[in-house]
């Protein structure tokens, strides 16, 4: 009976013909990119090679940049509003999120107050596009890594929860729901059923996930001990999120700068220890069981009442600026907001996008693998493009 | 000696602050629920260095950097930093005159300030002296090398209405 390769076996690299015979090989320089299916948006990597290995890589992004922040300074009718339409296009997998942390820039800047129901709200729907946005990392991840069963099984959650948006938002993909004091209306009356089987579902679909790859042996082989980053170099470039954690730093801003109203709910941050793609697939898979567990204690807390404080619809904000920033489903994610004292739009919008900076990290991941690996460590890091540009 | 936010005291930072970055002619304010400390251009290289290497501060990560065109008021370059250890957060500020000038680079500092310059260079028109790539990022170079369709985000930049498409069809035959 043939033993199969252990693990550690297959993850030592194997010295190639040309190292065996002394060989020498000529540098390639590829373009991979900016249309690739495994760039995950427009991405432009210039890979230097020598064989299959990466020598070098050189980031080329901008192919998305549409001036999000620029259009959110020229709101003239819808003022402090315009932002938002723009800023749901830039993350588009977790716009909720998004619109969290800037309407909450506007209230810090304008002073303004959210009733308990709104903040409820905004946490069940924070959570529930964090799995959404998670179920898209596992389906496309899969992929990246040569399986393309999980894609079917996270579009079948996403495909419930963008339903769930569209009742609640009016939209499956960018809702603009959120407004500074509130909620642009209250959710549907079966609104607390629904979210109900969503994460009844979901839980099941988690342990599909599961099984589905979590322990298989090739995805093993192709994600453990792939593009680490140690904690200093990943302080050091200011990454965030499940790749921060996953080098063992229990870092969330939920926890280190609670906002809204997490510090009412239990729920775990999980770490790392070695820092690998499969320690931040791990740590989002549990993230998502987490997210539930918030969901759940939200639903259960959900006050009644006004889902809209008493906010003019015209903002005049005083002068003055105000720096807000929320844990998305890729990391810190920062909304930077001047106002003037004058002019009904912000006089400055600042999107800091957690991918932004994550991306920066590639080079550190990548050089040295292999070529095939190198999409893997790309995936790994969640982006979207969208958001990187701007 | 935390908030309800679990951050240190805003009073305890600034203090620690002042004594840090004595010599470097900063001058002290507050955001709402952060400190500001605005440092001369030529200073904020050193004033970023000791903020992130001080006992009692430790700013060692980068939370954001940009820039905001205040026009005749010059341009300023915003840094916000956290220190993951200690638990605080302050912002760091410098304040350029005009388009084109300069300021040193954080990128030794904070590895990660090196697209984060990128942009902020492109966009407002400065420069971040030092800096290991001093590229665009977002924007591009046309033939002539200027950088296209220029400092975006300078007030001075208008937003023009979109052009009308070019009529489709064929030309009519005369």
């Amino acid at each position: 009976m043939a033993i199969a390769p252990s693990i550690d076996m297959l993850l030592e690299p194997a010295p190639s013909v040309a190292e065996e015979r002394n060989l020498e090989t000529v540098e390639m320089t590829i373009n991979m990119g900016p249309q690739h299916p495994s760039t995950h948006g427009v991405f432009r990597m210039v890979l230097t090679l020598e064989g299959e290995r990466v020598k070098n890589v050189q980031s080329h992004i901008g192919y998305l940049h549409r001036g999000a922040e620029k259009l959110g300074e020229s709101g003239d009718l819808e003022g402090y509003r315009k932002a938002m339409i723009t800023l749901d296009r830039t993350d588009y997998l977790s716009s909720l999120l998004n619109e969290h942390a800037y309407v909450m820039a506007v209230e810090k800047l304008a002073g303004i107050s959210v009733p308990e129901r709104a903040e409820y709200i905004r946490v069940i729907l924070g959570e529930i596009t964090r799995i959404n946005s998670h179920c898209m990392f596992y389906g496309a991840f899969g992929a990246d890594s040569g399986a393309t069963t999980p894609f079917m099984y996270a579009f079948a959650l996403r495909e419930e929860i963008q339903q769930l948006f569209e009742a609640v938002g009016g939209a499956r993909m960018f809702p603009n729901y959120y407004r500074a004091g509130g909620l642009r209306e209250d959710v549907p009356h079966d609104f607390v059923r629904r979210v109900q089987t969503i994460i009844d579902r979901a839980l099941y679909a988690f342990d599909d996930f599961d099984n589905l790859i979590t322990t298989n042996e090739i995805f093993l082989s192709r994600t453990r001990g792939l593009g680490i980053i140690d904690q200093t170099r990943a302080l050091d470039l200011g990454v965030s999120g499940p790749l921060l954690r996953a080098t063992g730093l229990p870092y969330d801003v939920r926890r280190s700068e609670p906002y809204s109203i997490y510090d009412r709910f239990a729920f775990d941050v999980p770490v790392g220890t070695t820092g690998d793609c499969y320690e931040r697939y791990l740590i989002r898979q549990e993230e998502m069981r987490q997210s539930v567990r918030i969901i759940d204690q939200a639903l259960k807390d959900l006050p009644g009442g006004p889902t809209m404080g008493n906010a003019p619809k015209a903002l005049r904000p005083p002068k003055g600026e105000a720096y807000v920033r929320i844990e998305n489903s890729r990391g810190d994610f920062g909304v930077y907001l001047v106002s003037d004292g004058k002019s009904s739009a912000p006089y400055r919008v600042k999107y800091r996008s957690p991918c932004f900076v994550n991306l920066q990290s590639l080079n550190d991941m990548v050089i040295g693998t292999y070529i095939a690996d190198a999409v893997v460590a790309l995936g790994s890091i969640d982006i979207v493009l969208g958001e990187v540009d701007r | 000696m935390r908030d309800a936010k679990g951050l240190r005291p805003m009073e305890g930072v600034r203090a620690r602050i002042e004594s840090a970055t004595s010599g470097l002619a900063s001058v002290f304010g507050t955001a709402i629920d952060e400190v500001t400390v605005t440092v001369p251009p030529e200073n904020l290289p050193e004033a970023a260095r000791r903020l992130k290497e001080t006992d009692g501060l430790k700013f060692d990560y980068l939370r954001c950097l940009s820039g905001v065109d205040y026009q005749s008021d010059g341009i300023e370059v915003v840094y916000h930093l956290f220190s993951t250890r200690l638990a605080q957060k302050c912002v760091l500020k410098t304040r350029l005159a005009a388009e084109g000038d300069a300021v040193g680079t954080v990128t030794t500092v904070w590895a990660g300030a090196d697209w984060h310059e990128r942009e902020t260079a492109e966009m407002f028109n400065i420069r971040f002296e030092g800096h290991p790539y001093p590229e665009p990022l977002l924007l591009e170079r046309d033939d002539q090398g200027t950088i296209v369709p220029g400092p975006v985000l300078l007030k001075r930049f208008k937003l023009r209405p979109k052009e009308p498409p070019a009529q489709y069809g064929f030309p009519e035959e005369e």
